[in-house]
Formats: structure tokens, C-alpha cells, sequence
């Protein structure tokens, strides 16, 4: 389904017309689903706390002043409310084993991924995925899924710009190598 | 928004957004509905006068004690203010016997008092503590 700009929703909501909530709902849920899902790990006490993240933003949508994206407001309300559930102060980010890190070929990589076909790229990506820490997994969807820039990411998790860029080039590699070795492991069976 | 080259990646853009983000349940979108139909509801039925003492308390309490202070101030000025001279004759005799007997408790005993100091700017601390953090937590939800 094609979505409208997020604004035209929320002055459709502010002029009196709640249903048009929904929309927003329905463009965002899966995404503010996805953040309370990677933190808690349970996919019940994730829906619960996506839920109570949209009735929340909706009712502190007038006071919302539209100095970041809507999404970016919405995705750092669910955020801290995950974080709050699992009853610590801040997410902690797990240091990342740097001797995984070996060189590789990122353009080699690339193109023999090309010459996959899209279910076996999307196999290979969801492994690779499924290697990281959840933390960092969150980082990822956050980055290359929703279209997040760095600056943004550290508004909704609290971690400093720089912190979320050497992460994200420490994950960056750590993804290059778990897809490069699972592609070595293929072509030995 | 600026995107940082440093970490940017088409390829790996291209490949995260191959596998699909989870979904919640079918019903999620109109438990969310709902909940936010019935919310209104409820703070109209039972929330307004608490959540306008919640959030008008300090002020009352100011407004409470600016009235006190003015009716039993000998500030010439003021004495326009209607029922000021009643105030002072019938009512602020209490006062200054409360607060008389609340001066004896800080200079009765010197363990007494000094306790009774800690506590007091403990709970002032505590109070404006609770304030600045209600205030900016307002405004980074604001942001």
C-alpha cells in the first residue's frame, strides 16, 4: 500500500479526524514492532509495548513540534519504552570480537551475490542477520531498512553520533565476512 | 538528512531490504485504535481534577502562599486589599502560632534540629529535583 508524507496524517489527526491514526499505524507498525522485538526478544511483551508506543505518541501528538521526522519521534518513544521493560537505564551494546574481522573483497562479495536470486540473497542475508547481537541487528533495520542517518539513530537510542558510526562500520564488516563465509561454506558442499 | 558515505552501503542496503521486517499480529492496528478510543474516555470520567492538581500543584501552593504572605505583610501598600485587616486580626494569629511551633521543633534540640534541617533541604533538594526532571523529560518529548 502507498503511504502519504507522515505530516499529512498528523494534521488530518490534529484537525479532529482520529481514524486517520490508523494510516500511521499501519505504515509504522512493523518497524516499531521490529525495535521492541530486538530488545525484548518476546514477541508478546513487544506487541504490548508497540501498542502502548502508538497510543502514547498519539496522545502527546500535539506536542509533538515536528523538529525530526515523525518517525524518528515514534521509533525513540517505543525504544525507551522496550528499553524501560527489560528495567535497565540504557541498552548495552556488546563489544564486537575484532579478530572475526579479516579482509575480504567487498566488490568480489557483491558481485557474486548479484548472480543469486533474490529468495537465496534474502536466506544468506537473514543468516547473516541472525549472527549479530540482537543490539546490533536494531542498528542495521534502523540504518539500511528504514533510511535512518546516523544522527537520527543517536536520537532514538541515546548513543552518541560517533558510538553509532563505528558500530555501524564495525557491523558493516562483521556482516561482510558472515556473508563471505557462508558463501565459501555453499560452494565447498 | 545527510547520510555518512563512511558507513553507507548500497549493497548491503540492497540485501537487508530483501528480508522483511517482523509483523505483529492482524489485530494490532485496531487494538491500537481502540486503545486510543477508550483513553479519552476514561481520563474524562475520572481523571480531570487529579491531573489538574498533578500538574497545577506547585502553582497553588505559590498562589497559597503569596495570599498569606500579602494579607499578613505590614507593607503599607497593600492595604487596600479587601478583608486584609480581618485576615490579620482573626486568622494570621494562627499562622504565626503554627509556624511558632514549628520554630521550636528547629531550636528545641540540637539533634532534633539539625535532623529536621536535613530532612527538610533533603526534600527540597528531592522537589526540585523532581521538577527540573518532569521539565526536561516535557521537552525532550517534545523535540
Amino acid at each position: 500500500m502507498k503511504y502519504q508524507e507522515d505530516n499529512f496524517y498528523i494534521d488530518r489527526i490534529l484537525n479532529g479526524e482520529v481514524a486517520a491514526y490508523a494510516s500511521l499505524v499501519e505504515k509504522h507498525k512493523e518497524l516499531v514492532f521490529s525495535i521492541a522485538l530486538k530488545i525484548l526478544n518476546n514477541r508478546e511483551d513487544a506487541e504490548e509495548v508497540a501498542q502502548d508506543a502508538f497510543v502514547k505518541a498519539f496522545q502527546s501528538l500535539k506536542t509533538f513540534e515536528r523538529k525530526s521526522k515523525f518517525s524518528t519521534w515514534l521509533y525513540r518513544i517505543v525504544y525507551n519504552a522496550a528499553v524501560s521493560r527489560t528495567r535497565k537505564k540504557k541498552l548495552e551494546f556488546v563489544a564486537m570480537n575484532e579478530s572475526l574481522i579479516e579482509n575480504y573483497s567487498g566488490e568480489e562479495i557483491a558481485g557474486r551475490a548479484d548472480r543469486m536470486d533474490e529468495n537465496d540473497q534474502r536466506v544468506l542475508m537473514e543468516k547473516a542477520l541472525k549472527r549479530l547481537p540482537e543490539e546490533d541487528h536494531l542498528l542495521v533495520t534502523l540504518f539500511y531498512h528504514s533510511d535512518h542517518s546516523v544522527d537520527e539513530i543517536s536520537f532514538i537510542t541515546g548513543l552518541s553520533s560517533s558510538n553509532v558510526k563505528v558500530r555501524l562500520h564495525r557491523i558493516r564488516k562483521r556482516l561482510y565476512e558472515e556473508i563471505s563465509e557462508m558463501m565459501r561454506k555453499v560452494e565447498l558442499v | 538528512m545527510e547520510r555518512d558515505d563512511f558507513v553507507q552501503d548500497e549493497f548491503l542496503k540492497k540485501m537487508v531490504g530483501r528480508v522483511p521486517l517482523e509483523s505483529p499480529s492482524d489485530d494490532f492496528t485496531r487494538k491500537v485504535m481502540a486503545g486510543i478510543l477508550v483513553e479519552p474516555e476514561t481520563a474524562k470520567a475520572g481523571k480531570p481534577f487529579s491531573l489538574f492538581l498533578k500538574s497545577w500543584s506547585l502553582y497553588i501552593l505559590l498562589g497559597v502562599f503569596a495570599v498569606i504572605f500579602f494579607l499578613s505583610s505590614d507593607i503599607p501598600y497593600l492595604t487596600f486589599i479587601p478583608g486584609k485587616e480581618f485576615f490579620s486580626d482573626h486568622i494570621a494569629p494562627y499562622f504565626i502560632s503554627m509556624f511558632a511551633g514549628l520554630a521550636k521543633l528547629f531550636t528545641g534540640s540540637k539533634t532534633l534540629s539539625i535532623t529536621l534541617s536535613l530532612m527538610v533541604a533533603g526534600g527540597l533538594l528531592f522537589a526540585v529535583d523532581w521538577i527540573v526532571r518532569r521539565r526536561s523529560e516535557a521537552r525532550h518529548h517534545a523535540a
